[in-house]
């Protein structure tokens, strides 16, 4: 019996399947080698002017390079403030009545950098939004002869009501402004009774936003006008701080020479230009957050840098007149390997943890949003502001993106950053006017940082025609008369009747 | 005693039935043997399998031939794969001239099972060649066929794969103008690497313990329009031998 034992433990390890497999692996190693080490030539005229009182436009030319150039690296005071691969950057918001300090680098692919550029000053203006053109004149308006006396310091300060001019004469003087609106043939007359030689004068009730011409005349007696400067000034306008929309149909879409971007510019008039902003990370969040690709009016652009083997993200912003910049539309672009499936943005979906989202939905016009649950329904032809009270996201909270889907096409669909406003109340994004009534699906998505985990919220935003937005908004009061005499009407009926 | 009388009947009682690979549509037995002792026992645990009567069971080896002597010696199928040394790519490609280097890496592939082996390839990482933020592309066969010739555009900046062996499946053989049957080469035919393991040997029948040669040779291919950021590309690649 041991025996047998000892047969049957020996004999009993055999296998009945078969299923095996055995790997090797080993790595595969090339060295790509730096064969270009020169760098760029630094970038020459470059300038730097105020656009408006919190906006610079710096701008330089081309640098050149053994093998080309890739961009540049804008720098503030020493700090880089934006790569773009233009010969102009559009610097926004600079504080008023500052001096920054510009110069520019230039850089090739293997990340040679150039030495910096020569150094420009620029110092905002401080009251000023549009800095009045000043244009001497000694002709006048031929009812005068000559410029008898000579002025300096001449100082022009527009506010929206008034100007506001100061200079100096080498003699004493009474000063004598006419004013008119640019083109007009009734000036106005302010007429100083005292002699000096340093001269201030306001003109008041003006209106804003508007030109003047202004002639200035110096005189020694009532007898004697004698023209010394004739200029132009405008009035400040009112502030505008309100962001333009979005564009629309942002889209990305890779192709074999590069990325084609495409979208529609907003139909504002204030509407200016676009900023397009490229970044591997993530969507560029704010207009320095990456690669500036593109500036201008254009509605198409080409990106032929982009790397075709990672997702591509791009954050276009609308930028209007006034320098005010739109949330941000968003789109990525991938070209995946052969066989492998492209990369959702979102990799993990889970309903928020212990805070509920508070959207709001609000037009220009001050219609009244209809809302029924998660859907809202609004006019189609009108932009819409899409917002969230900050108050109600965990602070750390970066990143919000909105999305539409067309209701016709939900292969078209449009992506929006929601940006924190500058009163740093809630997160915004204008949608510029829906092409065509219908349910659009509205998704947000929002990115948690610190936690790495990503949110979502699905809605819906239902564009309907003028008529269909609210009940009539016909009054009942028009038609009293009409009560008022059908009531006696009925009431005579009654008494004759009794 | 009894014992020894059972494995000659065992034996002799079978002497047409040899062990073999037998197969219908649904299903293929590798191995059997019929003897008539020993047996099965089972709880709901375990399952004791036994032989008895069997003497001179073992492997006996030469240089050429591998002897497995027993009735259930050859449930057991030997996958042995050697092989696979790191590719170190030669000579250095400059980032921005461009060009061309090659390397390759050779396994050998051997079993024991009569219905042969698959060598399979992937890779650990999309794209393979990684150097920090940096990377290169896979090679991407210009139709649905491997490409006879490995071509690389001012444009390109990847790395394609080719095997070679007398074992390569139809995908890698060339006419000597097209990819998709004819003879392996060692310069045809190329293909992209992917995460997604690609057979590219293959064969039926038992080789051990020779086993079968098959070569990958890699190129990486940087145009001359490509700007590629300087950097040591790295990336790790599993062959993978399977039993059919």
């Amino acid at each position: 019996m041991m025996r047998i034992g000892l047969i049957i433990v020996v004999f009993c390890f055999g296998y009945l399947g078969v299923a095996f497999a055995q790997s090797e692996s080993f790595t595969i190693n090339t060295t790509i080698i730096n064969s270009d080490t020169d760098a760029p030539a630094s970038p020459g005229n470059v300038a730097a002017v105020a656009d408006t009182q919190t906006q610079a436009l710096v701008t330089w030319d081309a640098a050149t390079d053994n093998v080309a150039v890739t961009g540049y690296q804008v720098w503030r005071d020493n700090v880089q403030i934006a790569t773009t691969t233009l010969l102009s950057y559009v610097d926004n918001p600079v504080i008023a009545s500052t001096t920054y300090l510009y110069y520019i680098t230039a850089f090739d692919a293997v990340g040679n950098v150039s030495a910096s550029s020569s150094v420009v000053s620029l110092t905002m203006p401080s009251d000023i939004v549009s800095t009045p053109s000043v244009t001497s004149s000694s002709a006048g308006s031929g009812r005068l002869q000559s410029r008898e006396y000579a002025i300096t310091n001449l100082e022009i300060s527009p506010a929206l009501n008034s100007i506001r001019i100061t200079f100096t004469t080498d003699t004493f003087v009474r000063t004598q402004v006419q004013y008119a609106v640019e083109g007009s043939e009734a000036p106005f007359t302010i007429i100083a009774n005292q002699a000096r030689r340093s001269h201030d004068i306001i003109v008041t009730g003006l209106t804003p936003g508007t030109l003047y011409d202004v002639d200035i005349f110096l005189t020694r007696t009532e007898f004697e006008a004698v023209p010394n400067e004739t200029l132009q000034a405008r009035t400040l306008a009112p502030a505008d701080t309100t962001p333009p929309p979005n564009v629309r149909a942002f889209v990305a879409r890779p192709t074999d020479n590069g990325v084609a971007l495409s979208w529609q510019n907003p139909t504002v008039v204030d509407f200016d230009r676009v900023r397009v902003v490229r970044s591997e990370a993530f969507y560029p969040i704010d207009m320095a957050d990456g690669w500036v690709v593109y500036e201008g009016d254009r509605a198409t652009f080409l990106d032929t840098q982009a790397t075709a083997a990672r997702p591509t993200y791009y954050t276009i912003f609308a930028i209007d007149t006034a320098g005010n910049v739109s949330s941000g539309a968003v789109a990525l672009a991938y070209i995946p390997p052969v066989g492998t499936p492209p990369p959702s943005p979102v990799d993990t979906v889970i309903p928020p943890p212990d805070w509920s989202l508070q959207l709001d939905i609000t037009q220009s016009s001050g219609r009244a949003i209809l809302q029924a649950s998660s859907t809202f329904v609004l006019p189609y032809a009108e932009p819409f502001t899409l917002s969230i009270p900050a108050a109600t996201l965990p602070s750390n909270l970066k990143t919000i993106v909105a999305t539409l889907v067309s209701p016709t096409d939900e292969l078209a669909v449009f992506r929006f950053l929601l940006r924190i406003n500058p009163e740093r109340t809630a997160y915004e994004a204008t949608i510029d006017v829906l092409l065509e009534p219908g349910t659009y699906p509205l998704t947000i998505d929002w990115y948690d940082f610190k936690t790495q985990q990503a949110y979502q919220w699905q809605g819906a935003v239902v564009a309907v025609g003028m008529s269909e937005s609210a009940p009539s908004q016909n009054p009942w009061w028009p038609l009293w008369p009409v009560i008022v005499v059908c009531s006696l009407g009925l009431y005579y009926l009654y008494r004759r009747q009794t | 005693m009894v014992l020894t009388v059972l494995t000659l009947i065992s034996v002799h009682a079978t002497p047409t039935v040899l062990s073999q690979v037998r197969s219908s549509s649904n299903f293929q037995i590798e191995r059997d043997s019929i003897n008539s002792a020993g047996g099965f026992s089972t709880s709901s645990s375990f399952q004791l399998e036994a032989t008895a009567g069997e003497d001179g069971a073992g492997t006996a080896t030469s240089s050429n031939f591998a002897l497995q002597a027993g009735f259930q010696q050859q449930d057991q199928v030997t996958l042995t794969l050697t092989g696979g040394q790191a590719v170190i790519m030669d000579g250095d490609l400059g980032g921005i001239t461009g060009g061309e280097s090659n390397g390759s890496t050779t396994v050998v592939a051997s079993t024991d099972g009569a219905a042969g082996y698959a060598l399979t390839i992937e890779s650990n990482s999309n794209p393979t060649l990684q150097s920090g933020a940096s990377s290169i592309a896979e090679y991407a066969p210009v139709g649905g066929t491997a490409d006879n010739t490995f071509i690389t555009t001012s444009s390109d900046a990847h790395v394609g794969f080719s095997p070679f062996g007398t074992d390569v499946v139809a995908r890698y053989l060339t006419s000597g103008s097209v990819c998709g049957s004819g003879s392996a080469s060692t310069t045809a035919c190329w293909d992209g690497l992917s995460m997604t393991p690609v057979v590219i040997s293959s064969a039926p029948g038992a080789n051990a313990p020779a086993g079968a040669t098959t070569t990958v040779y890699f190129k990486v291919g940087i145009g001359s329009g490509v700007t590629q950021p300087p950097g040591v590309y790295v990336g790790t690649t599993t062959i993978t031998l399977q039993s059919l």
